[in-house]
């Protein structure tokens, strides 16, 4: 297809990845604000400085070491192609380590006594 | 003389006096940062909302922006197929600071999409979208002083993308269960 010939690799990798981690600090972002358990990974304070973090830090990064940005690269439909590819990606990643993270602080907050096994005769 | 080219002399004519300004306009107009930042807004607003009726507005504004946007560039690219407006730096002594893109001038389609995805943004959140029509509009200002568009090309762009929202926000009645749907759809595969 035209519009996904990907005629700059290199800055397609790039944006993905800026997209990819920007959009993990945006869900963390608003799960914080809005109080979801189910996406947020620490408690909410917690999780907006790292999402703000996350998210400065992408485009302090692609900005830094993309030299190409002002010269005809990505063309619209790759942009879509590959920001939405970011989000199909960031979203389960982000609610498998939300889902994790709860695992570990559930098993961490256990009693000790429920953790270890009875030992057998 | 065209009142636009004037003011768009006018406005470019200020590149290389303040270096800070053209940083600054060099960061706001390329093609990565507003566009991408107006998306992750929708991403934002996508996931926000404490409460289940919450959400749903709030998916519901998403799904409305971008019908919107795509109606937005099936506008856009209509005109385009009609009318082709050479971009500044063809007819005029420009001073750029962007690369020279080919398609028609007039309208603005990356204007068009800002101010679609602002639009868009305030129908879930009020301050957020007037903090994304700040942006774009400074985005609309950088396209012109780069030496990108004509001042008209982005005010088309911008009633073009808000106008657009506009209209889905009407036929609401028609949008609302083809949003409901793919929220729906949405949520079964845990991305909502």
């Amino acid at each position: 297809m035209e519009l996904l010939h990907f005629d700059s690799p290199t800055q397609a990798v790039h944006y993905f990845i800026l997209c990819f981690s920007s959009i993990l600090g945006v869900i963390q972002v608003s799960a914080a604000r809005s109080r979801r358990r189910d996406l947020l990974w620490l408690d909410a304070r917690a999780s907006i400085i790292f999402g703000t973090l996350a998210i400065a830090a992408s485009f302090v990064w692609f900005f830094l070491t993309d030299e190409e940005i002002f010269v005809p690269g990505l063309a619209g439909g790759e942009f879509i192609a590959i920001f939405v590819a970011a989000v199909i990606t960031a979203v389960p990643i982000s609610r498998a380590i939300s889902f994790l993270l709860a695992r570990v602080r559930v098993i961490a907050a256990s009693p000790r006594s429920v953790r270890v096994k009875e030992p057998t005769l | 003389m065209n009142p636009d080219v004037i003011l768009f002399r006018a406005m470019n004519s200020f590149v290389g006096t303040v270096p800070l300004v053209d940083a600054l306009t060099r960061a706001i107009v390329n093609d990565y940062a507003v566009p991408t930042i107006m998306a992750l807004a929708l991403v934002g607003i996508w996931f926000s909302g404490s409460e289940i009726n919450e959400q749903q507005t709030n998916q519901r504004a998403v799904v409305a922006t971008l019908i919107a946007f795509t109606l937005a560039l099936a506008i856009v690219k209509d005109i385009w197929n009609i009318y082709y407006r050479p971009r500044p730096f063809s007819s005029e002594e420009v001073k750029l600071l962007f690369y020279r893109p080919t398609m028609s001038s007039f309208p603005s389609l990356p204007v068009a999409m800002a101010f679609c995805f602002a639009s868009g943004g305030r129908l879930a959140n009020r301050r957020l979208g007037l903090a994304l029509y700040v942006l774009a509009t400074l985005f609309a200002i950088a396209r012109v002083y780069a030496g990108v568009h004509y001042p008209l090309d982005v005010i088309a762009g911008a009633f073009i993308g808000a106008g657009a929202v506009q209209i889905v926000v009407r036929l609401a009645h028609i949008a609302n269960p083809f949003a409901d749907r793919a929220i729906a759809l949405a949520r079964r595969f845990n991305f909502a």
